[in-house]
């Protein structure tokens, strides 16, 4: 029985050795101001290269404790957290349309000297006037053309206020513009709010008129087109063109606009 | 190949406390499941060997340097203390369900000495009974899982 108890106590001998290293380490640790259980996590980033992915932290799962009032409070700042989400999506859609509509532009435009400040109807007034957003603020200046995604002229700017402007478009009555076509010959532009009325102001020879565009002699600032004129009848008369052509394109809050200026 | 092992059984047994710290970080109750301490309670009640007192002490060499706030070897005297008085208590009595319960109280009592020490007993008390259970269950569970008789 005393052999045994022995046995029973020899196979500790070394755990209690062990046990001893153990108690001398912690001395020799605390004299030495921890230096020796700070020496390993100083030489090795072991923690760092355990990390957990946030996917596995944000497990809502997890968190086994969640409380009712957890749950509840969960729940609101979820719902808010939705609300938030649809108006990034809904801004998120609004980007990628302008994205796209840039896209356009770009395939369209020519002259990538200028900056193109995008913009939109706010609404058109009782007087049948688009007022846009932009102005002073965007350092608009009356006169400034302003085209739509597929590069061509829709109007311009008839008055700029601070924050917008009002728009004179192809179908406002006080639209008066001045063009050049390829052979430049000189175009002026009126519209009766519903037709464009096109006049040549000089001598025309018996070439067809093709596309004419605005141009930086008549104070624009830089070419666009403006109306395709080759796909009408042209009936020229003493050397001079006058062509009536129906306002076909009406703008809407759809409608992608833009306006070129100097950088 | 004697050094291998140690070696491995040193990092599997660290890993095993990284394992534990992790799942109890997670879990916000009022208990602790010491998936380690039971792998002690293992190493002393069913696979006691002399040649486990190396790895024991170096995981809890490790535990010490990167978990612990406590001086180096406290932890290394805790798990090889557990594991002696596993041993001890299964060896001096019968295998029954109500020794390994008895085994699992007083060594967790061992486990958690450093917040016993530290803190008064409303703060560890309640944690303390229910992991006492749970751990047990888990005990018992992994000794079904493993085959071995209770």
């Amino acid at each position: 029985m005393q052999s045994t108890q022995a046995v029973g106590i020899r196979k500790y001998v070394i755990y209690f050795l062990f046990l001893f290293l153990s108690g001398l380490l912690t001395a020799v640790d605390y004299f030495s101001n921890k230096s020796l259980s700070n020496y390993i996590p100083n030489q090795i980033n072991l923690l760092s290269s355990f990390q957990i992915p946030d996917r596995i932290l944000q497990n809502e799962l997890i968190n086994l404790s969640s409380s009712k009032a957890d749950i509840v409070a969960e729940n609101i700042r979820l719902k808010e957290e939705l609300v938030d989400l649809r108006l990034l999506y809904k801004e998120n859609q609004d980007l990628k349309d302008d994205i796209e509509s840039y896209d356009v532009l770009i395939k369209n435009i020519s002259d990538f000297e200028l900056t193109y400040y995008a913009t939109s109807l706010i609404l058109k007034n009782s007087t049948d006037e688009y007022l846009i957003v932009g102005g002073r603020d965007y350092n608009f200046e009356p006169g400034d053309i302003v085209v739509n995604e597929t590069g061509y002229i829709v109007g311009y700017l008839g008055e700029v206020f601070n924050d917008y402007s009002i728009l004179e478009s192809l179908d406002s009555t006080n639209f008066s513009f001045r063009a050049l076509d390829e052979n430049n010959n000189s175009f002026e532009i009126n519209s009766n709010g519903r037709d464009l009325i096109i006049n040549s102001l000089d001598l025309l020879n018996d070439k067809k008129v093709g596309t004419i565009y605005s141009d930086i002699t008549f104070g624009h600032v830089s070419k666009f087109p403006f109306l395709n004129l080759e796909i009408y009848e042209q009936k020229i008369i003493n050397n001079k063109l006058t062509l009536i052509v129906e306002v076909e394109e009406k703008l809407s809050f759809q409608t992608r606009l833009y306006i070129p200026k100097e950088k | 190949m004697k050094i291998l092992r140690q070696t491995s059984i040193t990092l599997i047994l660290f890993l095993i406390s990284l394992l534990e710290n992790y799942l109890n970080t997670f879990i916000s109750l009022n208990i602790g499941i010491y998936i380690f301490f039971i792998a002690l309670v293992f190493l002393g009640t069913d696979f006691f060997d002399q040649s486990n007192v190396i790895p024991i002490f170096f995981s809890g060499v490790l535990y010490d340097s990167f978990f612990s706030t406590y001086y180096l070897g406290l932890y290394s005297a805790i798990f090889l203390f557990v594991v002696i008085v596993s041993n001890f208590l299964v060896s001096k009595f019968t295998k029954t369900n109500i020794v390994y319960f008895t085994i699992i109280s007083i060594c967790l009592l061992v486990y958690k000495s450093p917040i016993i020490f530290e803190f008064d007993i409303n703060y560890w008390l309640y944690n303390y009974l229910l992991s006492v259970f749970v751990n047990f269950t888990i005990y018992l569970f992994l000794k079904r899982i493993l085959r071995i008789n209770v």
